[in-house]
């Protein structure tokens, strides 16, 4: 069996692996009622009562008799293994991704536009209209914003979550003042939209210059 | 091309922005007190309480801006964050202290002594439980809101209510369209169905009921599905695992083994399944969510210390040269407030009765917080993935720890005094968790500074309680809280669970299996989808049926019409949804209680 396959196998296997053993963990936590249970429902406890299934006496013996612990042990068992495979397959396929680095240039890209954006707004704020503004962050920003996010897990493929924490946390920071310059050119107060696209922007050249940082090692 | 293009429409205001005005604190309390008194009256009647920061945007908005005449967005996001801040109380306190109230009330020989709580006490322990919450939940607002973007489908909502004003009429006609339609269907089906309508799809159908093809008739939840999007998905899943996977193969094992392998009373109980979820899936959900959570918690460790890492760092941003001051609360400050709390909810645990020990206070509050750090980090992860918060599960474990833990010194009474005083801080600190963390979404959407509504969390958290509390005990002189007329289902619960707690042992057994289960799905590196699944064994089938069917409309119109659609019509018309039956839902309290007062 060559590596590849061998890869293949352990990237399906792992999932189905988790997935019975969590159902048969599952099962057999939910197979046995407590003995001293009792139902809600007048219909049900008369029909358990006429065939005799309902116990009202004190129970003999514990509540955690109630699951069979050896068939759960196998089920978590499973599970376990399956995440084993299942992380070791993620190892995988981040190394070859890496090795790939074809989600790079669409961050790249993603990164450029998004500052290229701002920078445009931060240009021209002094001179537009509120109307003029909040129209411009519904149409360059805010999906670029959301664009950015969505492929934003690409950052801690590549260079790990610290790193994404940082590069991250200065994007969201940007998206906020952006979201505040919309809500102060909505309301008429110019001098805050000013004020927080020029913090945006700062916060946004930062994440960049971060970026670029780590994408140059 | 944008409705915005029409210039001059905006007048041009020169100067500060408002927000942290004294105008939207005072607005905030009398605002936040309204609602608190109604949601805490109406949860005795009707059972549930109702989130306040929509019901707050929108009285904000007609406050602030219809009479007040005041434009600002951010300023009435701090009047909506101090407002739901007051109301956390309703819902935080709607099962602790109703339930010893109860317990006096129906076996006075031996609780009667319950009638008379420690007022001043309890009030405190409320307010230090405010404060405990949010001094361990804002610390999570990057991780939460910044790196892992949880959807937070009710700060969407807000926000896009706080916004409507400047969104231009299209987006406000879409709010207001989605208002109307959601209200009147809503009455149309309350009306028609009663207060709970739903759609039994199975038996329509001729499917068995083992399925529990029931679905939730509720557009709110539809909407609420569509604004958590495609990621809401693995929360159906965890309901259909219980009712299309778990329940067929503990009845085709029952048919195997003649009722050997799996207890033979589920052949009956099978086709019952809200005895099947009150009895065996929602204990194993609640344990499942713990052990998802805090196998979330290890998981995103890394994440976790950034996060932590960029509050404590001093800020880069420089602009025109200049260093910025932090937009967060400093650690140190929220540390220090922990380190005070604990001091002081161990002294409330060691006055709450005569003969406790030190030590056991000190393990009564030692074993709180941390229940507060768990479940307040549990509650808020929910409320971000879907909208929903297990707080009279994580209540339910709060209330169960503290009587396992007093009752080896105490008396029957003085466990419960002691576990319902020290539960009243469990209870509203997660309660406080939770919405904070729903508002910071909504004032990132709307570009407020986190710190200043950390701020107008605390100032309008410690009047919650005092109100709740005090209201309390008067509809328990006046009106008798589990009479008739005020029927407060699920204290009663609470109060059922705790004498049985006093005599008996919790279902520790299911929570432990589904812990284990819970942390194995967290660990597993599948994102969130663990505490998503535990949900959807946690909460009623009815209701996770009407949330996927929002799921699945939002996949669909991405696919088919672009995400764009979804942001500038969609997310309008869902967050006018979920406003419009909110409403619908306080009117026909309302109505209740109207009829009560009459009546009684």
């Amino acid at each position: 069996m060559t590596h590849q396959s061998q890869h293949r196998l352990t990237s399906a296997l792992g999932p189905c692996l988790l997935w019975v053993g969590f159902l048969v963990g599952a099962v057999a936590t939910v197979s046995w009622l407590d003995l001293d249970w009792q139902p809600g429902n007048q219909k049900l406890k008369s029909q358990l009562l006429d065939s005799a299934q309902l116990d009202e006496s004190t129970p003999t013996y514990s509540a955690w008799a109630t699951i069979p612990w050896i068939t759960y042990s196998l089920g978590v068992g499973l599970g376990v293994v399956g995440i084993g495979m299942i992380r070791y397959s993620r190892i995988r396929r981040g190394e070859e991704r890496l090795a790939r680095t074809d989600s790079l240039p669409d961050l790249r890209r993603r990164m450029g536009e998004l500052v290229s954006g701002l920078t445009a707004l931060n240009d021209n704020v002094a001179s537009w209209r509120p109307e003029q503004i909040l129209a411009f962050i519904d149409r360059e920003c805010s999906m670029s914003f959301n664009e950015f996010a969505d492929h934003r897990l690409a950052l801690s493929d590549h260079f790990g979550v610290k790193v994404y924490a940082q590069i991250m946390t200065e994007v969201a920071s940007a998206e906020r003042f952006v979201n505040r310059a919309w809500s102060a050119a909505a309301d008429g107060y110019v001098d805050e939209v000013a004020t927080s696209v020029k913090r945006a922007h700062a916060h946004l050249q930062l994440a960049a210059q971060q970026f670029a940082e780590v994408d140059q090692r | 091309m944008s409705n915005y293009e029409e210039l001059g429409k905006i007048p041009i205001i020169r100067g500060p922005y408002p927000e942290f005005t004294w105008t939207a604190v005072i607005a905030g309390w009398i605002i936040g007190s309204l609602i608190a008194v109604s949601v805490a009256y109406a949860a005795l009647i009707v059972g549930f309480s109702i989130e306040g920061s929509e019901l707050a945007a929108i009285l904000g908005w007609g406050l602030l801006r219809g009479i007040l005449r005041r434009r600002s967005i951010v300023e009435n996001n701090i009047n909506q964050t101090i407002a739901s801040a007051v109301n956390g109380a309703s819902s935080g306190i709607m099962f602790s202290v109703p339930a010893i109230l109860i317990l006096s009330k129906n076996n006075p020989a031996e609780f009667g002594s319950l009638a008379s709580p420690n007022v001043p006490l309890l009030i405190l322990a409320g307010i230090t439980g405010c404060v405990l919450g949010l001094a361990f939940v804002i610390p999570l607002r990057k991780q939460m809101i910044d790196l892992n973007r949880l959807a937070y489908p009710g700060g969407i909502a807000v926000a896009v209510i706080l916004k409507s004003p400047g969104s231009g009429v299209r987006k406000a006609a879409l709010l207001g369209g989605g208002v109307v339609f959601s209200a009147a269907a809503h009455f149309a089906l309350v009306s028609w169905l009663g207060s709970d309508p739903h759609w039994d799809l199975g038996e329509a159908a001729g499917i068995s009921p083992m399925l529990n093809l029931v679905i939730s008739l509720s557009v709110m939840t539809v909407a609420v599905g569509y604004l958590s999007g495609v990621g809401g998905l693995w929360f159906g899943a965890g309901g259909f695992i219980c009712y299309f996977i778990v329940g067929p193969m503990l009845y085709w094992l029952h048919q195997m083994s003649s009722g050997a392998w799996v207890d033979p009373r589920l052949d009956a109980v099978l086709a019952y399944p809200s005895e099947m979820r009150v009895s065996l899936y929602r204990p194993t959900g609640i344990g499942m969510l713990i052990g998802a959570a805090l196998g979330g918690i290890i998981a995103a460790f890394p994440m976790i210390r950034g996060a932590f890492a960029s509050l404590s760092a001093r800020n880069q941003v420089r602009v025109d040269g200049q260093s910025l001051s932090g937009d967060e609360m400093p650690l140190r400050a929220l540390y220090g407030a922990i380190a005070i709390g604990s001091v002081i909810l161990t002294w409330i645990a060691f006055q709450s009765v005569d003969h406790l020990g030190w030590g056991r206070a000190l393990l009564l509050s030692g074993l709180g917080v941390v229940w507060i750090w768990v479940a307040g980090v549990i509650v808020s992860e929910c409320v971000g993935r879907t909208n929903w918060s297990p707080l009279s599960g994580m209540t339910l474990i709060a209330v169960t720890l503290m009587i396992l833990i007093s009752r080896g010194g105490l008396d029957k009474v003085n466990t419960i005094v002691c576990a319902i005083t020290v539960g009243t801080a469990i209870c509203l600190a997660i309660s406080q968790a939770s919405d904070m963390m729903l508002d910071l979404k909504a004032g990132y959407l709307v570009g407020a500074i986190p710190k200043r509504q950390q701020w107008a969390q605390l100032v309008g958290c410690w009047l919650g309680p005092i109100i709740v509390v005090v209201l309390m005990l008067l509809l328990h002189e006046y009106r008798g809280i589990g009479s008739e007329s005020l029927p407060a289902p699920q204290a009663t619960a609470l109060a059922d669970t705790m004498q049985m707690l006093v005599s008996h042992d919790a279902p520790t057994h299911r929570y432990v299996a589904g812990g284990i289960l819970g942390l194995m799905l967290a660990l597993s590196g599948l994102g969130g989808i663990g505490v998503l699944i535990a949900l959807g064994f946690y909460m009623p089938f009815a209701t996770v049926l009407a949330y996927t069917i929002g799921n699945l409309v939002r996949l669909i119109s991405d696919r088919m019409v672009g995400k764009r659609w979804g942001h500038e019509i969609g997310i309008p018309i869902a967050a006018g949804l979920i406003v419009g039956e909110s409403l619908m839902g306080v009117g026909f309290a309302l109505k209740d209680i109207i009829l009560n007062l009459r009546g009684g």
